[in-house]
């Protein structure tokens, strides 16, 4: 092996020859040596390349067919397998010239086919046309990365403002998995007062940073319990408060779905509201076999749609066994791996409903993961969260 | 997701077909705004085709429906499935959009 401009600049082109014959490692080393921003690296040895490529990281590889100890297109696999050089643009050079060789290289792997040994212009033109392509995807990547990072950023941010679970009556378990996009899910819940328990969930509509800035807003908006001439404990009064506040026109087009509700320890009543959210699934009765379910909904329309719009507060009481799960369209509008078709509200439903029944069940993420193996995918598409209340 | 944008007598017909979602959906507002700033018409969103709809869907339906309205056009839905209905009618939907039964309801109407 020789070695030529072992430290090349940032943008520079970086070259590795693979190939046993040293005359062909001297033709290429003649062709570039006019180009100062092109370094140079060659290898005769294809079993201790890839530490070589490993080490000296080119921007585009160049390599013989056949070679006595490694049959090229095992090479270009090799090389296809190697984290550091499975993107990297591959020019087989090679002395034969039938199409079904060329065919078998591209099906390996690689990218270019030159018939030895060309023109000096045209390796160059080549070289430099394969490292381009390479360093703009390597940008590319960097840049995603970046963002990425920076939604997983928001995400934490987001997960920051949720509450802690309470362990007193009414107690909460929650689940919250932002999406990898990020979606505009938050929920919460605080005393308005020593009798009045609020609890709330909303999902801003569409994914990313935007959805995620208006749910904060709204969620802060609702923990400072500052809705002007608004009575928090009335969820109608808080939802029209919110579509007056929080019009899409003045919100980049967003508009949000939620779910509100107040829970009167001395009544033992709930009442409740909903934007155009998914019903709340109640679970309430004596004790856990003779529960019934209920689906709690008011009909109204998403928040931010449409001015004037009126809001309904309906009322359940809460008996002895009742528990509450208010929840995002995320955790139920998945694809089911084993039919390819739409899960359904109602299977979530039946889902939770035998959860809260289950007096063994502890866990909230156990709803969670058995919806996980349905879809057969451990990343939710859309924001997941579920929200339990235990009264 | 496909989308069919033809015009009968004076109505600008937009056919869905698969999933209007965070990733389709903005394909089809730049395609429905471009052809409903050119045509000048009344709008129906033929649904028969739509399997599924998110929330960033509803919210490119809403603005589209703004939009037609607020140039003195009528705009309407029709042929909603059953699992697309329910998200029109979780959402609240139904109540703020003109929603028909089948096209030729629709066409009726319009």
């Amino acid at each position: 092996m020789t070695t030529s401009n072992t430290q090349p600049e940032k943008d520079m082109i970086k070259v590795l020859l693979v190939d046993d014959q040293e005359i062909v490692a001297e033709a290429v080393r003649d062709a570039l040596q006019d180009e100062p921003d092109i370094a140079f690296e060659f290898c005769s040895d294809p079993v201790t390349v890839i530490d070589v490529a490993n080490k000296f990281r080119p921007t585009v590889i160049l390599q013989d067919l056949v070679m006595p100890d490694m049959d090229g297109l095992t090479l270009v696999r090799f090389f296809r397998a190697n984290d550091a050089t499975k993107e990297v643009p591959i020019v087989v050079l090679s002395s034969k010239e039938e199409p079904a060789t060329k065919a078998e290289s591209f099906a390996s792997g690689a990218n270019d086919y030159l018939v030895k040994f060309p023109d000096k212009l045209e390796v160059i033109a080549r070289l430099r046309y394969h490292s381009k392509g390479y360093t703009a995807l390597l940008q590319r990547n960097k840049a995603y990365q970046a963002l990425a990072k920076e939604l997983a950023e928001a995400a934490e941010y987001v997960i920051s403002l949720l509450p802690a679970p309470l362990d007193q009556t009414p107690s909460t378990r929650w689940c919250f998995e932002p999406s990898t996009q990020l979606g505009g899910d938050s929920f919460g819940y605080h005393w308005i007062d020593t009798e009045h328990f609020a609890m709330y969930l909303l999902d801003v509509c569409g994914h990313g940073v935007g959805a995620a800035l208006l749910s904060v807003s709204v969620m802060n908006v609702l923990r400072s319990q500052s809705l002007p001439g608004v009575d928090l404990k009335q969820p109608s009064e808080v939802l029209l408060g919110l579509n007056n506040t929080f019009k899409m026109e003045r919100h980049n087009g967003m508009f949000f779905t939620i779910w509100y509700g107040v829970y009167n320890t001395q009544k033992k009543q709930l009442c409740y509201s909903s934007g155009g959210h998914p019903p709340a699934i109640l679970v309430n009765g004596p004790d856990p076999e003779h529960s019934e379910i209920k689906l709690l909904t008011s009909q109204g329309v998403v928040i931010g749609a449409m001015p004037d719009m009126d809001f309904r507060t309906e009322t359940c009481s809460i008996d002895t066994y009742s528990k509450l799960y208010v929840y995002s369209d995320g955790a139920y509008e998945i694809t089911v791996k084993s039919t390819g078709k739409m899960w359904t509200l109602e299977d979530f439903t039946n889902m939770v409903e035998a959860y809260a029944k289950d007096a063994s069940a502890k866990d909230i993420r156990d709803i969670r993961d058995q919806i996980s193996k349905i879809q057969d995918k451990e990343q939710f598409d859309d924001d997941f969260s579920l929200l339990e209340v235990t009264f | 997701m496909n989308i069919t944008i033809n015009k009968e007598d004076r109505v600008l017909i937009a056919s869905i077909e698969g999933r209007l979602d965070a990733a389709t959906s903005p394909d089809m507002e730049t395609q429905m705004n471009e052809a409903i700033e050119k045509e000048q018409s009344p709008v129906l969103l033929d649904l028969a085709s739509l399997e599924y709809i998110s929330s960033a869907g509803l919210r490119v339906i809403l603005s589209l429906a703004k939009k037609v309205k607020s140039s003195g056009h009528l705009f309407m839905l029709c042929a909603l499935q059953e699992s697309v209905e329910q998200i029109f009618q979780i959402s609240g939907f139904v109540g703020i959009l003109n929603i028909a039964a089948n096209k030729e309801a629709a066409l009726g109407q319009m």
